[in-house]
């Protein structure tokens, strides 16, 4: 058993029995005091009583002088043990008889004592008067001696000992028993108490106990304990995070006096937790900033949160490029009690971060270089393609003319074999000039300045649609044109496309009896689309990314007559708008192509038109 | 024996003159003796009852007698003045002889009345009288008490059965004091 349970147990037997033995003596003592008091006067009672009896009897010896009688009434007191001398005296207070007989007359007072009693020297002086039918005859003088009495209070004295002792006997046996129901979950609370704090083993608990006082401490205790253990594991998690972590983890308290350094703060300064916990942050400090902390533990004292990036020292004396975030730590009350310092190594981060400006400028400069080559490569390349097709006209311009005149003027003398020859150059340089004139166009949209005006895609759909009413003469063909937006671009481009696209679409459906060429607006991808859907003979999606480059075509010129040219320029007109086309088709199935363009998303009101805006369904 | 029937102031004188006389022991002796034997009557009257109807009142003097010569001067009158026994005053009455003789309690009879002691028994026969006798003699046995000298010492001797015949209740402790006759026995 350890000294401490001994000394709670001894506590409370040494309390119990303190109480017992005070309450015990208290009331022996008043026991006593009473007995001896009631004792004295009962004895001088009852003394009183028998020398009133004495006395009277005594009265007639008095009365008629006769000391023999008086001596034998005298005599009979012997049998009253306590009564040591006894003596009467006349009226004038001569000692008349004494007893016992053998007393020398010196032993008793030479006059009457005055009437009364009186404790003296352990022993009872009474004197009384001795009277005969209210006539006083004498005095009765009567000595005892209190031997007896306190004998009996010698006995008494001792069997309140023998109690006492039996008593506290007593209380010993059960406050040694009782004392367990106390001091055992006490004990059993300081053990628990005692595995906590040496082996910090905050997963035991004390014995549950009834709900007395003490229970409800050993809940208390255990209720704290499942706190702590809570409290141990999230301390333990928190520690490894900070003891794991790359950065330098630092607690100080206000004055900047280091309390907590973590195994990342090793490695970056140098210092061991043990070298450095106690003592100031200053050593950290650039020489060439000595104010830094100072400002750095007011803005954490005001409860902010701050982050710099500055240079520390570490302990060899090389400086390192630290980012410090510091921010106040607060007690559970909310009062700013010291400051977390969380410093990461940026010494690598800079370098990266010069390398990547020193790599960007280089990029820049050879980006523009390049950018500068290719531009005037390109306008080298347009320049000379219009030149070229510029140049090319003239000579296209008098085969024509010159297979016109041919034709005209010697149509008869021609076999018909040179005339249908004629006929195919002419067909060809007529090919070949609208080739050369698309390529111009191409050309000129590449080059020519974007004008940006607000235009509206439905007036531009329809002044399309009458174009190309010449083209479509005697065809069946269902025009479904959905509300179309105003946008800002350029009318002439814009028209060019919807023109390209549309005739594309009344050629490909050729050979539908029925031709349903659609016009609409939807949203894809989060996304304004705009699309023109058919349902001609469309094209194999294999070819897909052949469609918008200069001279491909995807049928054979006998079926379907066009350049090659005309979805490229469709293409670099939306480019050119900020936008993109794709297209979406199934052999025999139609085709849908689908562009955007800039400021789709967000069109300009459309101004009323003439005529109706909604949806229309009309034939041609 | 003195005579005791001389006047106070001749009785102090004589006394006085004895003590001038450097006999005076003898002198004061006879007084003393008388002087206690007044004590004694005075406290016969108080170990003695009466029969209630003794008394006209409850404050009715108890009469004590002398029969023949007064012997005590005036001791007795001194011994009683003032006094009272169970409320009653004393008084003293003198009678010349038996045929003298009135309505009393006690009745002394002094020495030369002894002769006439039938008759004054007679006198009081059937009374409550306690009759106390200056001597013991052989006349005086009938009397109820009986003074004795002895050694310079006063004792009495009681007749107990006179007494009770006379419806008088004597006091035990009078006659645990008094000189060993005890009731009912013969006087010679």
């Amino acid at each position: 058993m350890k000294p401490s349970n001994l000394s709670i147990k001894r506590k409370i037997i040494f309390i119990t029995m303190l109480t017992s033995i005070i309450v015990l003596t208290v009331a022996v003592t008043a026991f006593l005091t009473y007995d001896v008091t009631t004792f004295r006067e009962s004895l001088s009672r009852s003394i009183t009583t028998l020398g009133q009896v004495a006395g009277e009897n005594s009265s007639g010896s008095l009365a008629f002088n006769n000391d023999k009688d008086a001596a034998d009434v005298l005599n009979s007191l012997r049998f009253e043990p306590q009564i040591i001398k006894a003596a009467l005296y006349t009226t004038d207070g001569k000692l008349f008889v004494s007893y016992p007989t053998n007393a020398p007359a010196t032993a008793f007072p030479d006059k009457a004592p005055s009437v009364g009693h009186v404790f003296k020297n352990g022993h009872l002086f009474v004197c009384l008067p001795a009277f005969r039918e209210n006539n006083l005859k004498g005095y009765l003088y009567l000595e005892s001696d209190l031997r007896y009495f306190y004998d009996r209070v010698k006995i008494y004295a001792a069997i309140a000992a023998l109690i006492m002792f039996g008593s506290v006997i007593v209380a010993l046996v059960l406050a040694n028993r009782l004392q367990k129901r106390l001091s055992e979950p006490i004990i059993a609370l300081a053990d628990t108490a005692r595995i906590v704090s040496e082996r910090r083993d905050y997963s035991v608990r004390a014995p549950k106990l009834p709900p007395d006082e003490l229970g409800v401490l050993t809940d208390a205790f255990n209720e704290m304990l499942a706190r702590i253990e809570h409290h141990a594991i999230t301390s333990a998690f928190l520690s490894a995070i900070v003891e794991s972590s790359d950065d330098a983890i630092i607690g100080k308290d206000l004055t900047g006096k280091v309390v907590s350094w973590n195994a990342g703060a090793e490695r970056m300064f140098g210092y061991t937790a043990a070298e450095i916990v106690g003592t100031s942050i200053e050593r950290l400090l650039a020489p060439d900033r000595p104010d830094e902390e100072r400002r750095i533990l007011e803005n954490a004292r005001r409860g902010e949160t701050h982050l710099y990036e500055t240079v520390r020292i570490r302990k060899n004396g090389t400086p390192v490029d630290v980012s410090l975030s510091v921010s106040p730590i607060r007690d559970a009350h909310g009062s700013i009690v010291g400051v977390s310092s969380i410093a990461r190594d940026i010494t690598e981060r800079k370098r990266f971060e010069d390398e990547i400006l020193k790599l960007n400028a280089e990029l820049e400069h050879r980006v523009q270089m390049r950018t500068a080559e290719l531009t005037s490569a390109n306008q080298e390349l347009e320049a000379f393609t219009y030149s070229v097709a510029h140049d090319l006209r003239a000579p296209l311009r008098h085969i024509d003319a010159f297979t016109r005149i041919l034709q005209e003027d010697f149509a008869g003398s021609f076999p018909p074999e040179a005339a249908q020859l004629l006929e195919t150059i002419r067909r060809g340089s007529e090919n070949m000039s609208r080739l050369v004139n698309d390529l111009l166009n191409l050309a000129h949209v590449g080059r020519q300045e974007l004008k940006r005006e607000p235009t509206p895609l439905n007036t531009l759909v329809e002044e399309v649609i009458a174009d190309l009413k010449g083209e479509v003469a005697g065809r069946d063909i269902e025009w479904k044109i959905a509300n179309l937006p105003t946008i800002e671009g350029d009318p002439g481009l814009l028209k060019q496309v919807f023109a390209n696209l549309l005739s594309n679409a009344a050629k490909y459906s050729r050979p539908r009896e029925h031709a349903i060429i659609e016009i609409g607006l939807r949203k894809m991808n989060d996304e304004t689309v705009l699309f023109i859907r058919d349902n001609g003979v469309g094209f194999n999606m294999k070819y897909a990314d052949k469609l918008f480059g200069v001279f491909q075509r995807l049928h054979r010129a006998e079926e379907f007559e066009g350049t090659g040219v005309g979805l490229a320029i469709v293409e670099r007109v939306i480019k050119r708008h900020g936008g993109h086309i794709w297209a979406e088709s199934e052999v025999d199935k139609g085709a849908t192509f689908y562009f955007t363009l800039d400021g789709l998303d967000r069109p300009k009101p459309t101004l009323p038109l003439r005529g109706a805006i909604s949806p229309s369904t009309r034939r041609v | 024996m003195f005579d005791v029937r001389c006047s106070v102031p001749f009785l102090i004188l004589i006394a006085f003159a004895i003590l001038i006389l450097s006999i005076g022991n003898a002198a004061a002796q006879v007084s003393r003796e008388y002087q206690l034997k007044a004590v004694f009557l005075y406290n016969f009257a108080q170990f003695a009852d009466w029969p209630t109807n003794t008394f006209a009142e409850t404050n009715s003097p108890i009469v004590i007698g002398i029969v023949g010569p007064d012997p005590f001067g005036p001791a007795l009158e001194e011994t009683i003045h003032g006094e009272t026994v169970a409320g009653h005053p004393l008084a003293v009455r003198h009678y010349a002889r038996a045929a003298d003789i009135q309505t009393c309690h006690l009745l002394f009879i002094s020495q030369p009345a002894i002769r006439e002691a039938n008759e004054i028994l007679n006198a009081v026969k059937g009374k409550p009288v306690l009759t106390v006798s200056d001597l013991d003699t052989a006349a005086t046995s009938q009397i109820m008490i009986r003074f004795v000298v002895e050694n310079n010492k006063v004792h009495f001797r009681i007749n107990a059965e006179a007494a009770r015949a006379a419806n008088l209740t004597l006091s035990s402790k009078l006659l645990r004091v008094a000189e060993g006759t005890p009731s009912g026995r013969a006087q010679p």
